[in-house]
């Protein structure tokens, strides 16, 4: 970057207003008080990030920062590493190289690739969500809805019944799932009724950041289009960053501010959503969007 | 007021924007080079050319929509110039929240989200309530003659002059400092397309500085102050006139 401001400009310019990527913001990062949305502090910094499997690369040299609040798609064909990079960064898996830090509200700033294993479990059980392609890797199928909403609620150490209760009843009518199936298991509900437990079992700790992978992969168009729709209203409503993994591009344009696209384990473009999506630049990026019909 | 009138809201510098189409070729289209223009606040704005001389990609890039690959593009945001052809994706973000209204020739529908909510979505920016929003955002439907009974509808079945009276409605929503305007105008009947100038020139009254493409001849009369005419593929570079000798 250049030149942001205009020097010559005929008014007043305001100081130190540098590129918020640059190097320097990443020092001050540790040192200022996380509060989520005000700040300029960048709630995820990725610095690269690689991971093999068997000595092939399935992601590498991944960089990026995710602010409070922001919505980051990562798109890209099939075996690009999307899912790969996902489960480095909630560490699900360990990264081979690079770094991750989080800027906590409890933990303060926290390296996440070593961050000893009761750290992770308790920012994933309040800080963090997670939400799997497959909404039957992210529920227990063997336990009512309710008690899959109040999982979390009761791993904190809440005990009165009647309030997890009422708390997972007011999280499935956020969702729009009817109150009157607080008691049956989940193994029984349609796909995007299953998709939207999942989401709900994570949201019931209002968790800051969610990692997504594929949320309305495996659903019919409409039913996608009502998760979409909750998505978008919740994102803006809890303030979440999402880091949202989707091999659709319409998802993306809806869904998320800036887009990371993906190719063989490599970010090839990245930028502010519709930017990237109406004016790509590289020749994978372009034959994303012209591959389908209308992002 | 006076001081108001006189700043300049976009200053535009030796914009260059291509297109490489990697899948036909790798052909190269130089839409446009070494373009300056500015726009003073409560000044209109009107880019006029043959079709193709990149008048939307223009507008475009003056939202950050495109990209473009020399130049600047410096728009006054809270007391200081930015450049959208440089600046990081979250500061565009930022500069179009509070500075930049854009009306595309088409509304892009959002599946199941209802006319006035996409209004009041765009209204609600400048710190307003949630009420207060839907209320601005039903009173400038209203006036552009959408009525109660369409309101609680997502726009996808609405007409196409209805569909752009909405996108319309969306970016009059907040009063932005900037109003980039794309053929608003194009698919309007006689009256909404009166409504239409008239919001414009309220905008312009209020320190708006706008840049519009108008195929109208009688919109682009009655709101313009200057004429940008794009220049052809192997002109010179763009030179400004008065609207005096557009016809
Ligand atoms: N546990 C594993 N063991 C070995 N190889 C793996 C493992 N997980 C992923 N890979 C390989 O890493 C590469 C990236 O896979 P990944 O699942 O991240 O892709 P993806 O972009 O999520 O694809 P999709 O869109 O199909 O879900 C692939 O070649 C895959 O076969
Ligand atoms: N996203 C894009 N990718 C590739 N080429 C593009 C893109 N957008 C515009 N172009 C090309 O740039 C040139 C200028 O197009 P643009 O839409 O800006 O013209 P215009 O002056 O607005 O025309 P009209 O009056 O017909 O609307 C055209 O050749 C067009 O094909
Ligand atoms: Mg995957
Ligand atoms: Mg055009």
């Amino acid at each position: 970057m250049s030149q942001l401001i205009n020097k010559e400009a005929p008014y007043p310019v305001v100081p130190e207003q540098s590129d918020p990527d640059a190097e320097t913001e990443r020092k001050t990062a540790s040192s200022k008080p996380c509060s989520p949305g005000v700040d300029d502090n960048p709630l995820l910094i990725v610095e690269d990030v690689g991971k093999s499997f068997n000595g092939t690369p399935a992601c590498r040299d991944i960089s990026f920062m995710l602010w409070p609040g922001e919505v980051l798609a990562i798109v890209g064909e099939s075996g690009s590493g999307k899912t790969t990079l996902l489960r480095c960064l909630s560490a699900g898996i360990r990264a081979d190289n690079g770094r991750t830090s989080y800027c906590s509200p409890t933990f303060g700033e926290m390296d996440v690739f070593t961050s000893p294993e009761h750290v992770l479990r308790q920012l994933h059980r309040t800080e963090w969500g997670l939400v799997h392609q497959n909404p039957r890797d992210g529920l227990r199928l063997g336990v009512s809805a309710g008690a899959n909403i109040g999982e979390r609620l009761m791993s904190l150490g809440q005990r009165n019944y009647g309030a997890i209760r009422d708390e997972a009843l007011t999280w499935m009518r956020k969702v729009e799932i009817n109150g009157d199936r607080i008691d049956d298991l989940p193994l029984h509900f349609s796909g995007g009724m299953q998709q939207r437990l999942q989401i709900a079992r994570n949201l019931v700790t209002k968790p800051r950041l969610m990692f997504m992978d594929e949320p309305t992969g495996g659903l019919d168009v409409s039913v996608q289009a009502r998760l979409l729709d909750l998505l978008r209203s919740l994102c803006s409503e809890l303030h979440l960053a999402v880091i949202l993994v989707t091999h659709d591009l319409g998802v993306a344009r809806l869904l998320a501010d800036r887009l990371l696209v993906m190719q063989c384990g490599r970010v090839v473009e990245s930028g502010l959503t519709d930017q990237v999506l109406d004016d790509p630049h590289h020749p994978y990026t372009q034959l994303l969007v012209a591959s389908i019909l209308e992002a | 007021m006076t001081t108001t009138m006189a700043l300049l809201r976009i200053r535009v510098q030796g914009l260059g924007k291509s297109f490489v189409l990697h899948h036909q070729g790798g052909v190269r289209i130089n839409v446009f080079q070494d373009l300056d223009l500015q726009v003073a606040a409560g000044e209109c704005l009107a880019l006029a050319g043959a079709s193709g001389t990149g008048k939307s990609s223009l507008l475009r890039s003056l939202y950050g929509n495109y990209k473009p690959d020399m130049g600047s593009i410096f728009v006054l945001h809270e007391n200081a110039y930015i450049d959208l052809a440089s600046a990081p994706p979250r500061w565009i973000q930022h500069v179009r929240r509070g500075t930049i209204a854009y009306v595309s020739q088409f509304l892009r529908v959002i599946p199941r989200v209802s006319a006035v909510d996409i209004v009041t979505e765009a209204a609600q920016f400048n710190g307003r309530s949630r009420d207060l929003a839907r209320q601005t955002a039903q009173a400038i439907l209203s006036r552009l003659n959408i009525g109660p009974h369409l309101w609680s509808l997502a726009p996808k079945t609405f007409s196409g002059g209805e569909q752009q009276r909405v996108n319309i409605a969306r970016g009059f929503a907040r009063e932005c400092p900037v109003l980039l305007l794309d053929e608003p105008t194009a698919s309007l009947d006689a009256e909404n397309r009166d409504v239409v100038i008239r919001m414009i020139l309220e905008a312009k009254a209020t320190g708006t500085a706008v840049v519009g493409i108008f195929h109208d001849e009688q919109v682009r009369s009655a709101v313009a102050d200057r004429i940008f005419t794009m220049p052809g593929q192997a002109d010179a570079p763009g030179k400004e006139r008065s609207p005096d000798c557009v016809c």
